[in-house]
C-alpha cells in the first residue's frame, strides 16, 4: 500500500522506543534475572500466604486512597467545568502542579502542619493526634492525589459537550436526577481512569506508609521489598516480590484499558457561566475548602524554613544555603544547578522523543505502544531502585559523568510515560486528512511531520514539558542509587537534611523546589483548559 | 529542523553544564596512589566524618581517596557483592557487627598493630576481616523540657503512662530498629515479645529508620526516641543544648560495633592497610564526633561534650547472628 | 482521447463492500460523481489520489500509470470538505506549500494571482483560522491549483457551507475551471450542483457506474431505474396502468410530463381517469401535487392547486421511460 503505511513514523519512532526499553528493560530484565537465579524463589513468593497479605493491605491502601481521592473530586470537578470565576485558573494549575510533588514534601509538610507538635495542633492549642494511623496514609495520599483527580475529570468534563445536561433539564429532570442519568455516565470512563491511576500511584507508596503510618501491620509490598533487600538482605526474594508487584501493577494497568484512545473527542468547547450571587459564595467556599485542604502543610514549611525548633525566627536555613555554596562538595547551590540541569535535559529529551513516540502510536491508532511506554509506572521507586543498583554494579566504567549520564537516563524513564500521555491526546487530534492534503501536494511525510504536524502539537509539547521538568525535580530514588553520593540534587538534599533532623534546612530547599515547579508550570500552562494529565 | 536544534542545544547545553562539573572535579589530581573506598551515605554526606577523616588521610599519606556513597550499610556490602570481581571498592567502611555474617566472604584478614589498642570485649571476628573503629550503645533519648517522668527500664516505659510517647523503629526495616529487637531479646528474655507487644500500641509510631525517627523526636512529636547514649554529645556540641539525654536502664544496653575491612583480591593492600591503621589511630576521636559514637580505642581523651553520653554498666556483647531468626518471631507475633 | 483512464478498478472489503468499476474522462471535462451515502465515492476518491490501493485494475492518467504511485508522484490535487488548511501557517504560507518546481521570488506574485483567481485578492497575510468558511474554501482551492496537479479531485467541497454560499461557489469552482482547464473530478451528494456545474455526471451505487453522460442525457434518458429516481422526482407506476398489455416492467414519469386537467388531449397522451390528490405543495413557480391513481402513488406539476379531489391526467406518451 503506497500510502497507510507509516514507515516514516514508525522510523521516526524507533531511536526513542530504543532509548526506553533500554533504559527501562535493563533494570527490570536484571531484576528478572536475579529473581530467577535461585531455584524456587519466584514459586515460593507467590504461594506464600504472606505475600498475599501485604498485597491485600497494599489493594486495600490503595484502593481505599483513590476512592476517597476520586469522590470528593467530583463535585469539586462539576462546579469548575460549569463555572468561570477569579482565581478558577490558578487553582487548577496548582492541582496540576501538585501531582509532580514528591512524597517527601509531603511528609515533610505533614509532619510539620499535622504533627502532635505541629502547626496545626499549635494554633488550636490542642492534641489532636492525626499522624501515625491509617487515616494518616490515606490523608496524605488524598493530599498528594486529589489534585490529580480534580484535574484529570474537570478537564474531561470540559471538553465533553454538556447538550446532554442541558436537554435533560429542559425534559424537566432535576438536577440530581440529570446528574446520575447523564453527567455521571458522562464522566464515568474518566472517574474510572483517575481512580486506577491513583491506585496505581498509591499502590508503591513507601514513604508515606512508613512514615506516616506508624504501625508495623502498614506493611506495602515496596516496603516489604526495601525489607527484604536491606534487612533480609536477600536481593533474589526482594526481586521476586518486585516481579509479583510489577505483574499486579501491569494487571492492572491492562484491565484498566490504559492509553485507550479517547475517540469521542468532541470539538465543541463547554461554555463557561459567570458565577453570580449564591453561585459566586459557593465559588468562594469551594475555593476556600480546596485552599485549606492544599496549602496549609506547604505554608507551613515556608514557615518553618524561618523557624528553628524552638520557634525562634532565624535565616539560618537560608544563609546555609547560599553559604555552603561556597565551599566544597554537596552544596546546595549546586544542588540547584544540578536539579535544573537535569530536568532540562531529561525534560527536553523526553518530550522530543515522546512527540515522535505520540505520534507514530497516534498514526496507526495503536494503543499497544502507549500501553507498552506506560510500563515504567507500573515498577516501584524501590523496584527500580534495585534494579538500578543491580545494573550500576554491572557498569564498567565509574565516573562523576558516568553517573550523570546514568541520573539522566533514569530520569528519562520516569518522565516518559508522563510525557507521551500528555503528547498523545494532541497528536490523536490531528486530523489525518492535513497529511493527505500535503501529501497530494507533494510533501513527503518528514516535511508533513517537521512542517504540520510537529507545531501542532506546539501547546501540548509546551505543557509535557512543564510536566516531565517538575517530576524530574522531585526525583528522589533513582538519584540516590545511581548517583552514588556524586550527584547532588534539591530532593536528595532534602532527603538527606531530614535524615540529619535538619528541617529547617529541609524545608528551605523544598520552597526553593516548590517555587521553580510552580513557575515552570505556571509557563506550561498558560493557555489552555486541557489538563495535563488528561 | 530549528526546533530539532534547539531541543539538541538544550540537552547538549545541560549535559556541558554536568559534564563540566564533572570533569573539573575528575582532573584536580591523579596521583599514582589511590584507594576506593565504599561507605554508606551519611558517612559521605556534609555533615559525616568523610569530610574530615577523609583530607586528613589524604594529607598524610598522600593516597588519593575515592569515596563512594553506597546508600546503606547493607548496600555497601550488596553492592561489592554484585560488582564480583570487577569491583574497583578497597576498602568497605561502616559494617556493623549485625551485619558481619553477610559479609565475610566478601574480605579479607588483616592483623593491624593497633588492633591491640581495641577492648578485646569489642573484636567480634578474630580474624580481623571486620575491623572495629567505633561504636556506640543504644539508648532511649528523651527530651528533657517535656514534663514527664521518664521510664527507668525497659519494662517501665511498657505501660499506660508513657502512651503515645515514644518513638519505636522497626526492626524490619532498620538496623537500628534490629539493634532494638536484639536489646530487648538479651535484656527481657522470654518476655521480649510481650513488651513488643505492648510497645507496638503504646508507641506513637515505629519509623522505617533511625534518621526519620530521630527528625520526629527533635521536631517533637514524642518526648522519647530510641537512638544512642552518644546522642546528647551531638546536641551539645553543635547546638550548645542539653536538652536531650539518654536513659541508663539496669536491664543493660546493647552495643554496636561499627567496623572497616578489606575486600578480597584488592590491588591496593597497602594503603588499604594504611587506611585501616589510621582509621584506628589519628581517625579515633573525629571518627566519634562526627558520628557520635565511642572511639574503640578507650585510652583517648574525648571532649568535654562526652560527659553527656553516660556509658551503662552492664552491656550485651553478644555477636551471633539471630537476627533473622528474632525477625521472623517478631513477624509472627506483632504483625500476623 | 481519454486523460484518466479507470480499468476494471476492484477494491473488495470481504463481507462489507466491493468497488468495481471502470470510467475515462476527458482533457479538459468537469465530470461529477454522485451517488447516494455508502454508494463508493470516498473509495474511489481514495483510489484515485492514492490513499488506498486497488486490488485489481490500473489507473492510468495522461497516458502514465499511477496505480502504484505514491501519492506524492501523482500530481493529483485535493479539496476537502473540511478545507484542511494547514494551522500553523498563513494564507500564503499555505498557498506556497505546494509551489515545488516555482523559484522562490516568483511564488509571491504566483499567490497574487491564485487569490485573484478565486477573488480573494490581498489575503496573503491572513491568518487561517479567522477565515469564514467559503473564504477558507476558496483558498483550499487556490492552494491546490498551486501545486499545478494535472487533475484535481474535489471531495464535497460544498456541503459544510450554507445554501446560497453553495450556488454562488459553484459558480466560481466552474469558472475557475474554464480559465485554468484543470480537469476537475467534482463528488457530490448534491445532483443539482452536479448538474449545473459539470460536463457529465456519473452516478454511482453499490459500488458500481449505474449512468455516466451530459447532465440532460442522464435526466432524460436514465438507463435504469435507480439512475432515473437519483437523478430527479418522478412517479414509477406498473406499467399495467398505461397500457392494456399485461406487463410486468414498471413505467418511470418525470413530474413535468404529467399534467392535471388538461383540455383536449392529443393521441401523444395517455389518459389516467379520477386520480385522487393526496396533497399539493406550493414551489414557487405553482405546485407540486401528489396523487394517488388505483394504488400507486403519481406526483406532477401544476399552475395552480387543484380545486377538486379527482382530477383527470394527461400523461405524455413519448416520455414514458419503461423499465
Amino acid at each position: 500500500m503506497p500510502s497507510s503505511d507509516n514507515r516514516y513514523y514508525l522510523k521516526n519512532a524507533v531511536p526513542a522506543l530504543f532509548i526506553m526499553a533500554a533504559v527501562f528493560l535493563l533494570p527490570v530484565g536484571t531484576v528478572f534475572l536475579k529473581a530467577f537465579s535461585v531455584p524456587g524463589e519466584i514459586g515460593r513468593t507467590f504461594t506464600d500466604r504472606y505475600t498475599w497479605r501485604i498485597l491485600l493491605f497494599t489493594v486495600l491502601e490503595s484502593s481505599v486512597s483513590a476512592l476517597i481521592s476520586v469522590v470528593i473530586a467530583i463535585p469539586f470537578a462539576l462546579f469548575f467545568s460549569r463555572y468561570t470565576f477569579f482565581g478558577r485558573r490558578a487553582l487548577l494549575t496548582v492541582s496540576d502542579a501538585a501531582f509532580a510533588m514528591p512524597a517527601i514534601l509531603a511528609v515533610l509538610g505533614f509532619v510539620i502542619y499535622y504533627g502532635n507538635n505541629g502547626v496545626l495542633n499549635r494554633l488550636l492549642s490542642a492534641n489532636f493526634q492525626i499522624l501515625y494511623s491509617f487515616k494518616a496514609i490515606i490523608l496524605a495520599h488524598v493530599y498528594l492525589n486529589f489534585p490529580v483527580a480534580f484535574s484529570l475529570i474537570t478537564s474531561a468534563l470540559l471538553s465533553s459537550s454538556d447538550q446532554g445536561e442541558q436537554a435533560s433539564r429542559l425534559l424537566g429532570a432535576s438536577e440530581i436526577r440529570t446528574f446520575f442519568r447523564i453527567t455521571l455516565p458522562r464522566m464515568w470512563g474518566t472517574v474510572i481512569s483517575a481512580f486506577t491511576l491513583i491506585f496505581l500511584f498509591c499502590f508503591p507508596s513507601f514513604l508515606i506508609v512508613m512514615s506516616l503510618g506508624g504501625n508495623p501491620r502498614f506493611f506495602t509490598m515496596e516496603a516489604e521489598i526495601y525489607k527484604r533487600t536491606y534487612t533480609d538482605v536477600n536481593p533474589s526474594s526482594a526481586a521476586s516480590l518486585s516481579i509479583f508487584s510489577f505483574l499486579i501493577m501491569t494487571l492492572i494497568l491492562v484491565l484498566s484499558g490504559y492509553g485507550r484512545s479517547q475517540d469521542k473527542v468532541q470539538r465543541r468547547k463547554v461554555h463557561l457561566k459567570k458565577t453570580r450571587g449564591r453561585e459566586k459564595a459557593l465559588a468562594f467556599v469551594l475555593c476556600l475548602l480546596i485552599l485549606l485542604f492544599m496549602a496549609p502543610p506547604m505554608l507551613s514549611i515556608v514557615h518553618r524554613s524561618f523557624f528553628n525548633r524552638d520557634g525562634v525566627f532565624t535565616l539560618k536555613a537560608w544563609t546555609d544555603i547560599a553559604r555552603r555554596s561556597s565551599s566544597g562538595a554537596g552544596t546546595s547551590i549546586r544542588a540547584v544547578v544540578n536539579s535544573l540541569a537535569v530536568a532540562f535535559a531529561s525534560s527536553a529529551a523526553a518530550v522530543s522523543l515522546a512527540s515522535s513516540i505520540a505520534m507514530d502510536s497516534a498514526k496507526r491508532k495503536s494503543t499497544f505502544i502507549a500501553l507498552l511506554t506506560s510500563l515504567p509506572m507500573a515498577v516501584g521507586s524501590v523496584s527500580l531502585g534495585l534494579g538500578f543498583s543491580f545494573l550500576s554494579a554491572k557498569l564498567p566504567i565509574r565516573s562523576t559523568a558516568m553517573s550523570y549520564v546514568l541520573v539522566f537516563l533514569a530520569h528519562l524513564v520516569v518522565v516518559m510515560p508522563f510525557a507521551i500521555r500528555t503528547i498523545l491526546p494532541g497528536a490523536r487530534k490531528i486530523p489525518q486528512r492535513l497529511s493527505l492534503a500535503a501529501k497530494t501536494m507533494g510533501g513527503c511525510d518528514r516535511e508533513i511531520y517537521r512542517k504540520i504536524e510537529y507545531p501542532l502539537l506546539r501547546p501540548y509539547r509546551k505543557r509535557a514539558l512543564a510536566f516531565s521538568f517538575a517530576l524530574s525535580l522531585g526525583e528522589v530514588n533513582a538519584t540516590l542509587t545511581l548517583g552514588e553520593g556524586r550527584v547532588t540534587t534539591i530532593p536528595v538534599l532534602i532527603y538527606k537534611m531530614i535524615n540529619q533532623y535538619n528541617y529547617q534546612g529541609a524545608s528551605a530547599l523544598a520552597v526553593i523546589l516548590m517555587a521553580v515547579a510552580v513557575t515552570v508550570f505556571a509557563i506550561g500552562e498558560s493557555k489552555g483548559d486541557e489538563s495535563v494529565l488528561s | 529542523m530549528k526546533k530539532a536544534i534547539s531541543v539538541f542545544a538544550v540537552v547538549a547545553l545541560s549535559m556541558f553544564c554536568i559534564f563540566s562539573q564533572a570533569l573539573s572535579e575528575k582532573t584536580e589530581s591523579t596521583p599514582s596512589r589511590t584507594l576506593t573506598v565504599y561507605a554508606y551515605d551519611t558517612f559521605c554526606g556534609d555533615w559525616g566524618a568523610a569530610g574530615s577523616v577523609i583530607p586528613a588521610f589524604e594529607e598524610k599519606t598522600g593516597i588519593k581517596v575515592n569515596l563512594v556513597a553506597a546508600g546503606a550499610a547493607v548496600e555497601v556490602i550488596n553492592k561489592v557483592r554484585l560488582e564480583g570481581d570487577k569491583t574497583e571498592c578497597d576498602v568497605i567502611l561502616g559494617i556493623t557487627d549485625s551485619l558481619a555474617e553477610k559479609a565475610y566472604d566478601l574480605l579479607e584478614g588483616y592483623d593491624s598493630p593497633y588492633i591491640k589498642t581495641i577492648n578485646p570485649r569489642l573484636i567480634f571476628d578474630k580474624q580481623n576481616r571486620l575491623i572495629p573503629y567505633d561504636y556506640g550503645i543504644f539508648a532511649f533519648v528523651y527530651d528533657s523540657s517535656v514534663e514527664l517522668i521518664m521510664p527507668t527500664s525497659l519494662s517501665d516505659m511498657a505501660t499506660d503512662m508513657f502512651k503515645d510517647k515514644v518513638i519505636l523503629i522497626d526492626p524490619r526495616t532498620s538496623s537500628v530498629g534490629t539493634g532494638l529487637m536484639m536489646w530487648t531479646y538479651n535484656a527481657l528474655g522470654d518476655k521480649w515479645l510481650d513488651w513488643w507487644k505492648t510497645m507496638s500500641k503504646n508507641a506513637l509510631t515505629m519509623a522505617s529508620g533511625w534518621s526519620s525517627a530521630y527528625g520526629l523526636f527533635t521536631e517533637g512529636e514524642a518526648p522519647i526516641v530510641i537512638s544512642y547514649t552518644t546522642s546528647p554529645v551531638y546536641h551539645v556540641m553543635y547546638e550548645d543544648t542539653t536538652r536531650y539525654q539518654a536513659l541508663i536502664f539496669p536491664e543493660g544496653h546493647e552495643v554496636t560495633i561499627e567496623a572497616a575491612g578489606i575486600v578480597k583480591g584488592t590491588k591496593h593492600r597497602s594503603e588499604a592497610e594504611q587506611f585501616i591503621d589510621f582509621l584506628l589511630t589519628d581517625a579515633q576521636v573525629d571518627l566519634a564526633n562526627a558520628n557520635s559514637m565511642y572511639p574503640i580505642n578507650s585510652s583517648l581523651d574525648l571532649p568535654e561534650a562526652y560527659k553527656y553520653a553516660p556509658l551503662p554498666e552492664k552491656l550485651f556483647t553478644d555477636f551471633d547472628d539471630k537476627a533473622s531468626d528474632l525477625i521472623k518471631q517478631w513477624e509472627d507475633a506483632i504483625v500476623r | 482521447m481519454s486523460y484518466l483512464e479507470c480499468n476494471g478498478l476492484k477494491r473488495i472489503f470481504p463481507g462489507k463492500f466491493t468497488l468495481d468499476l471502470s470510467f475515462e474522462m476527458g482533457e479538459d471535462e468537469l465530470l461529477c460523481i454522485i451517488g447516494p451515502s455508502g454508494s463508493g465515492k470516498s473509495t474511489l476518491l481514495s483510489l484515485l489520489c492514492g490513499v488506498d490501493s486497488p486490488d485489481f485494475g490500473k489507473i492510468i492518467l495522461n497516458g502514465r500509470d499511477i496505480t502504484q504511485e505514491p501519492i506524492q508522484k501523482r500530481r493529483i490535487g485535493m479539496v476537502f470538505q473540511d478545507f484542511s488548511l494547514f494551522p500553523t501557517m498563513d494564507v500564503s504560507q499555505n498557498i506556497c506549500y505546494g509551489m515545488r518546481n516555482i523559484a522562490k521570488d516568483e511564488r509571491e506574485n504566483r499567490t497574487a494571482e491564485l487569490l485573484d483567481l478565486v477573488g480573494l485578492s490581498g489575503f496573503e497575510k491572513r491568518s487561517v483560522s479567522n477565515l469564514s468558511g467559503g473564504e477558507a474554501q476558496r483558498i483550499a482551492l487556490a492552494r491546490a491549483i498551486a501545486a499545478q496537479p494535472q487533475i484535481l479531485l474535489l471531495d464535497e467541497p460544498l456541503s459544510a457551507l450554507d445554501a446560497p454560499l453553495r450556488k454562488r461557489l459553484r459558480t466560481v469552482i466552474r469558472q475557475i475551471h474554464e480559465q485554468t482547464r484543470i480537469p476537475m473530478i467534482y463528488v457530490t451528494h448534491d445532483r443539482e450542483e452536479a448538474f449545473a456545474i459539470s460536463d457529465r455526471v456519473m452516478i454511482i451505487n453499490k459500488g458500481k457506474v449505474e449512468a455516466i453522460g451530459r447532465p440532460q442525457d442522464v435526466y432524460n434518458n436514465p438507463p435504469n431505474l435507480f439512475s432515473a429516481r437519483f437523478t430527479g422526482e418522478g412517479s414509477c407506476i406498473p406499467m399495467s396502468l398505461l397500457t392494456e398489455e399485461d406487463s410486468e416492467k414498471l413505467a418511470f414519469i418525470r413530474p413535468e410530463d404529467i399534467k392535471i386537467n388538461k383540455t383536449n388531449p392529443s393521441e401523444n397522451y395517455i389518459i389516467l381517469k379520477d386520480a385522487t390528490v393526496v396533497s399539493a405543495e406550493y414551489i414557487t413557480s405553482g405546485f407540486f401535487v401528489r396523487l394517488s391513481y388505483k394504488g400507486s402513488e403519481l406526483c406532477c406539476y401544476a399552475s395552480s392547486q387543484p380545486e377538486s379531489e379527482t382530477v383527470d391526467l394527461a400523461v405524455k406518451r413519448d416520455r414514458v421511460l419503461c423499465f
